[in-house]
């Protein structure tokens, strides 16, 4: 899009966002549930559409989009919305007085359609149109919302837009970036690059990288295959990319039982990947993989007390490790297995992570599940989540901390 | 005790016969030899697998033995980052004499060479940095200064023991670092370029990437521009790694040419690694007007390969980068780089990541996030 076109599009929301700012809070809420409706429907038709086109776009296999949406999408409903907004902005009374003013320009970033479609929805809930900018990797998210919205929801007509911004086009960014908020979701990188160019007076909301770990407690009656068979779903997930993908897993009860969990972590994503194949890999991505095992075989070769649990071809990595000690995560299904002797070890491995900490797939019981959970919670997780689940965030996950209503409103 | 620290006499003879290649007048002029090549990788190849028991463990591993390879093609190569894991050296502990570490945050693990001999090092550096960066020396007088820190300030930097050893080796009058105590020492700088630039004396301008990166912004909170005079070149090599703000090739040559009017034609890039005795240059000062690509000292070669399978890609094609360096008879001479390229012609180029490139995934790499999260 030229800058023109962009600033004609700014020109269409503002007056739209007049009309959408007429209509109550309930109107509003009520039409955008009916969009969720759809989407949380595997038999819509949107969402036939969203599997249709998402692998080609992402590069994900269709098998690994289709369990990723059934999964997060489930409960994504019109109820679910209610209870957001009046969690977030309070009984019915008060909703008609929390408004955003001006349009929010969303910039889009990575594969996976939940975060792209809660983005989208949630500044039109709080009365502010949308102007999108697609993410690289998955353009059909927010056009296949356009089209939700103007199929399902006629009140909120012509509230959201898309911006076909070229990379490199610095005017067309700028003009982009003049509206009266911005959200973006991207590496540190990016968030960066779009903060150096942000209009004065707009406010940014950003979603950073993010990652996540998963932790399986010392109880001696787990059953390894069962729970390594769970952690392989949020492993193989969206091929590890979101961000409550798990990197790493910390294995409380010695070296033998990590080595023992690493193991059946890989015989379950074999399972995993014979139902959900790995997805395209590029180039620069399968050397980052290739270059990882290959350290990992030759530490192991060198005695260094690493197990290498290698995949066919590049499809999946599980490196058994000799220590709590952090190391390079190429994602794509590449796991490592970390022993740690207590709780207070965990910690110490995890601190330099905390600032980027997502979420904690965690497998305990008892009051050492207390005290693990507690300290996720210390160390800035916002998804505490037995093995399986993690990745089934509801749409009021407090991706940052803030839910994504309140998130807009604040400040 | 007595000192036997040195070189490894068990590798004496084998030394000798790569230096003998390194030393040879016209070496990078000469025709492809390939049967040399060959049998001194392969030759090697037994040295460091008898000598190197984790290098051992990881080839037996891979099926892999000098009685079943039979070409430096099939020689494993070991990643670049297992150097900072372990000490892959194919002479005994005692025998160490200097050690090359990568940079890095300080959260970051560092990978370190060790040598024992310096001599294959610097035979190897000097004849490629002339050839490419300083083709023009015996025509014309070249003033070089460095933008890097000293090997005395920075002693395990083999960018920096590079720099001592060309300035040092080819006595260039009023060559020195301007880098010092780890600040750019841009007043020292720009006095001894402009009085180059009155003398019309020509200028290689040297240095790190993100080095440049400061400078230009330096100049530019200045009010700054320079006209490097004629015969003047740029040889810039590695990435930033956060040390400053990012920036494509394209926009770094650009940026050469409009603040120190050296023209994109006479910027070098250098694709090295502290892994590695030998460099790699681009060739628009060795071969002008040919396309610009990375040309491979004869004593090595690089392999293009499938990152999944670690079968060579077809010519031209992209895939990851493997180089096996003869210079490298302490450690291991086959080396899989994590950097994707592609051949063209007699040579070679490295794709870079453009700065900014939107990543699939909201999740990271937990390196990444250490080395933005280090002070």
């Amino acid at each position: 899009m030229t800058v023109a076109e962009i600033r004609a599009a700014l020109a269409r929301l503002e007056t739209a966002g007049k009309r959408l700012r007429e209509r109550s809070a309930a109107e509003r809420l009520v039409a955008v549930g009916r969009v969720l409706d759809a989407w949380s429907d595997p038999t819509s038709a949107v969402r036939c559409r969203l599997l249709e086109q998402h692998p080609a776009a992402s590069g994900l296999s269709r098998p690994t989009v289709a369990a990723g949406l059934e999964l997060g999408l489930a409960g994504w409903d019109a109820a679910a919305l209610e209870r957001l907004v009046a969690r977030e902005l309070g009984p019915p009374g008060i909703r008609d007085t929390l408004r955003l003013e001006g349009v929010s320009a969303v910039v889009h970033g990575g594969v996976i359609p939940m975060p792209s479609l809660v983005d989208a929805l949630a500044p039109l809930v709080l009365a502010s149109p949308v102007l999108a900018k697609p993410a690289l990797r998955d353009p059909v998210t927010p056009r296949l919302v356009a089209e939700s919205l103007a199929a399902l929801a006629p009140e909120l007509a012509g509230c959201l837009e898309l911006a076909d911004v070229r990379r490199g086009d610095e005017a067309a960014l700028a003009a982009l970036l003049g509206t009266a908020r911005v959200l973006v979701t991207g590496s540190d990188e990016a968030v960066a690059a779009i903060r150096r160019r942000l209009a004065p007076g707009s406010r940014l909301l950003a979603h950073g990288h993010k990652l996540s770990v998963a932790v399986l407690g010392a109880e001696p009656g787990t059953d390894l295959a069962e729970a390594a068979e769970r952690l392989a779903v949020d492993v193989a997930l969206w091929d590890q990319l979101g961000c409550l993908s798990p990197v790493a897993c910390f294995v409380l009860g010695g070296r033998a039982r990590t080595e023992a969990f690493a193991s059946a972590l890989a015989g379950a994503l074999a399972g995993r990947e014979r139902a959900w194949p790995r997805g395209e890999l590029a180039a620069a991505e399968a050397a980052r993989v290739a270059s990882e095992r290959a350290e990992a075989e030759l530490r192991a070769a060198a005695g260094a007390g690493v197990a290498l649990h290698a995949g066919p071809g590049l499809a999946f990595t599980v490196v058994a490790e000799p220590d709590a000690a952090l190391r390079p995560a190429p994602l794509h299904r590449f796991v490592r297995v970390h022993p740690v002797p207590d709780p207070g070890a965990l910690a110490d491995a995890l601190a330099p992570l905390a600032p980027h900490l997502a979420g904690v797939a965690l497998q305990a019981a008892g009051r050492e599940a207390e005290t693990l959970r507690g300290l996720a919670r210390r160390l800035g997780a916002t998804r505490i989540e037995p093995f399986g689940r993690l990745q089934a965030a509801p749409l009021d996950w407090a991706r940052d901390g803030l839910g994504p209503l309140a998130a807009l409103m604040d400040g | 005790m007595s000192d036997v620290r040195g070189p490894d006499p068990a590798r004496a003879a084998l030394d000798a016969r790569v230096l003998a290649w390194l030393h040879e007048p016209g070496a990078l002029d000469a025709p492809r030899d390939d049967a040399r090549f060959s049998a001194l990788a392969l030759e090697l190849f037994a040295f460091q697998f008898a000598r190197c028991e984790p290098y051992r463990r990881f080839c037996e591993g891979r099926g892999r033995t000098p009685r079943s390879v039979a070409s430096w093609r099939e020689i494993p190569p070991v990643p670049t980052g297992a150097f900072k894991e372990l000490e892959l050296r194919s002479f005994p502990a005692e025998r160490r004499l200097h050690a090359f570490r990568t940079s890095g945050t300080s959260t970051e693990r560092r990978g370190t060479l060790w040598l024992d001999t310096l001599a294959l090092y610097e035979a190897s550096l000097l004849p490629s940095f002339q050839a490419h960066v300083l083709p023009d020396l015996a025509e014309r007088p070249v003033l070089l200064r460095v933008l890097a820190p000293s090997a005395r300030e920075a002693p395990d930097s083999s960018l920096s023991h590079m720099f001592e050893t060309v300035l040092r080796r080819l006595a260039l009058p009023g060559g020195g670092f301007d880098i010092r105590d780890g600040r750019l020492d841009v007043d020292g700088l720009l006095s001894g370029l402009e009085r180059a630039r009155d003398a019309g004396t020509a200028v290689a301008l040297c240095g790190t990437s993100f080095a440049f990166v400061h400078l230009m912004d330096e100049l530019a909170a200045r009010g700054r521009r320079l006209a490097l005079p004629e015969g003047s070149r740029v040889m810039e090599t590695g990435g930033f790694k956060g040390r400053s703000r990012e920036l494509g090739r394209g926009e770094l040559h650009a940026a050469f040419d409009a603040v120190l009017g050296v023209a994109p034609e006479r910027i070098v890039n250098q694709y090295g690694m502290t892994e590695l005795a030998s460099q790699f240059y681009d060739s628009v000062l060795r071969r002008p007007g040919e396309p610009r690509r990375k040309l491979a000292p004869p004593w090595t070669r690089v392999r293009v390969v499938d990152p999944a399978s670690g079968e060579d890609v077809p010519p031209g094609e992209p895939g990851a980068l493997v180089i096996v360096d003869l210079a490298n008879t302490g450690s291991v001479q086959a080396l899989q780089t994590a950097d994707l390229g592609h051949e063209l012609d007699d040579g070679f180029e490295v794709l870079g990541r453009e700065p900014g490139a939107e990543a699939r995934g909201c999740s990271v790499a937990a390196d990444a996030m250490l080395g933005a999260t280090g002070p």
